[in-house]
């Protein structure tokens, strides 16, 4: 036998394709498969929103958000707002609701609807609205998430999204990031959303105080105001721009034949 | 959207630095590969030679790669959806000539003639400080059995 | 190419012997094979889907090697030897090596 040693071609056991080329392709895959579950899981929610009762999402809210008494110094303000949601929420005659107000101890102007009929408002909304009509659009506004259950949906899909990424065996390190993600694009309402909101929240207006002064004023104020200085600047960024919101508020105004000027009470 | 920025950067940056690495080290490896190519490395326990043997003794090489940032996102990826991961086939091609070129190496120092009975160990070095889930490398041991014939004549 | 496990082919001479060849190849399994494997840890069987995975992955390792050997002009691999190890979570490589010779 006669040893004749030769090198064997190293290109057999390297891959033949350029590896970002590769990266691209499989991220592109991954993250068009991401948004097929998306939907997958955004239609299955929209399917049970629909079906759950009212009293058992009240049930269920008020196991996870155990109710937080208000401070005493907060104690007057907390009876007018709970006062001023009430009346609002009368122009909603089919309301299966309890609607209970709290204040958050927070500086950023803010309002959440969380499922059960709970209507949080920041500190800072309070103290930021410079008359009682607009403070009544911003609560107007998320009762109307609450007619169409958009909280509900939000969240069912944010949980949803993160429950079906865990079973599947992904949810640690960068992986998670698609899972974070998921959780805030649940927790923002879609455009359609926002809009029946903010006509809801104009109704509601025009029934308490015969004009909708409030929800002119508020989006004047807002689509003014240069955008990084703007006294509100978490509310702006989980909703639409505040200009088409204004563009819309005014011609819906005037489509029913609402008065967007009135005399404008003052704040809490 | 500032996380994904993040994240795509590290990617690029760990990409182009691993690339650099793997690239400077295979041009060493061919260079070495080609110089010692009169070294007889073999897998066969018989000796390739009717001459007879003067000394022989037990040698071995082991190196140990560790993987950048790009590869073991790349190989996230591949678990959920499966197939090749193509980043890391060049990485553990390196390291086992990396480990057989340092076991020939090993060798000639000592004056060899060639190595028979080669074999390859790989094992994965598993991180501690993420549960024993995340690679902290891999390490190829090559060892073999060099053999110094008694010089004709 | 002929392919033997033994040092030799049985009935043929080694002529000339040009070294080392391997082929390799990293495979990862895919969610679905993960959750059926989870399933079968509970009654029991042959885990099918990791067996066609990695009966895939010799196969690819096999003719790469064979391919090196292609390359230096052998028509045989000898001592032929597989290496399974894991590298990453859930992937696995599949690594075949053999010494590279002419048989007559």
């Amino acid at each position: 036998m006669e040893a004749k040693p030769r090198l064997p071609d190293d290109r057999v056991n390297l891959p033949s394709s350029h590896p970002l080329a590769d990266a691209g392709q499989l991220i592109a895959f991954v993250v068009a498969l991401g948004l097929l579950l998306f939907a997958a899981v955004a239609y299955s929610v929209e399917l049970v929103v629909w079906l759950l009762p009212h009293d058992t999402e009240v049930r269920l809210a008020h196991e996870l958000w155990p109710a937080e008494e208000p401070t005493a110094d907060d104690a007057e303000r907390h009876e007018k707002l709970q006062a001023l949601v009430e009346a609002l929420a009368s122009g909603w005659p089919d309301n299966p609701y309890r609607l209970q107000v709290r204040i958050a101890r927070e500086e950023q102007p803010n309002a959440f609807a969380l499922p059960g009929g709970l209507v949080l408002v920041t500190e800072g909304l309070l103290d930021s609205a410079e008359s009682e009509n607009e403070l009544a659009f911003v609560l107007g506004h998320e009762i109307g998430h609450f007619r169409g259950r958009d909280h509900l949906r939000g969240l069912g899909q944010g949980l949803l999204f993160q429950l079906v990424l865990a079973s599947i065996g992904v949810g640690g390190g960068d992986i998670r990031l698609l899972g974070d993600t998921g959780l805030i694009a649940g927790l923002s309402f879609s455009r359609d959303q926002e809009r029946a909101a903010d006509r809801f929240g104009l109704e509601l207006l025009q029934h308490h105080y015969g004009h909708a002064a409030g929800a002119g004023i508020f989006f004047e104020r807002v689509a003014s105001s240069d955008p990084v200085h703007t006294s509100m600047p978490t509310f702006i960024s989980t909703h639409p721009d505040p200009r088409e919101r204004a563009a819309e508020i005014r011609k819906l105004a005037a489509q029913r034949g609402y008065r967007l000027q009135g005399r404008l009470r003052p704040p809490l | 959207m500032v996380d994904l920025i993040v994240l795509l950067v590290l990617l690029l940056v760990t990409y182009g630095t691993g690339r650099w690495f793997e690239q400077r080290h295979f041009e060493s490896i061919r260079q070495r590969e080609a110089q010692l190519l009169p070294l007889l490395t073999s897998t066969l326990s018989t000796i390739p030679s009717s001459a007879p043997v003067e000394r022989s003794e037990m040698v071995c090489g082991s190196v140990v790669v560790s993987l950048d940032y790009f590869k073991r996102f790349i190989a996230g990826l591949r678990g959920i959806i499966g197939g090749r991961i193509k980043p890391y086939e060049p990485l553990l091609d390196r390291a086992r000539r990396e480990a057989m070129l340092r076991m020939r190496e090993r060798a000639r120092a000592e004056g060899f003639d060639m190595v028979v009975n080669v074999r390859l160990e790989t094992s994965r070095l598993a991180s501690a400080a993420a549960d024993g889930k995340r690679t902290a490398g891999v390490e190829i041991l090559a060892f073999g059995t060099a053999v110094k014939l008694a010089a004709a004549g | 190419m002929i392919l033997s496990n033994l040092e030799e082919v049985p009935g043929r001479q080694i002529v000339e012997f040009y070294g080392v060849v391997s082929g390799s190849t990293v495979r990862a399994k895919h969610i679905g094979r993960d959750f059926m494997a989870g399933l079968k840890n509970l009654v029991g069987g042959e885990l099918k889907g990791y067996t066609e995975l990695l009966h895939e992955a010799r196969e690819e390792a096999l003719a790469r090697m064979t391919q090196q050997a292609q390359s230096v002009g052998a028509n045989a691999v000898v001592n032929v030897r597989f290496s399974t190890s894991s590298v990453a979570q859930g992937a696995a490589e599949l690594f075949a090596y053999g010494t590279a010779v002419r048989v007559e």
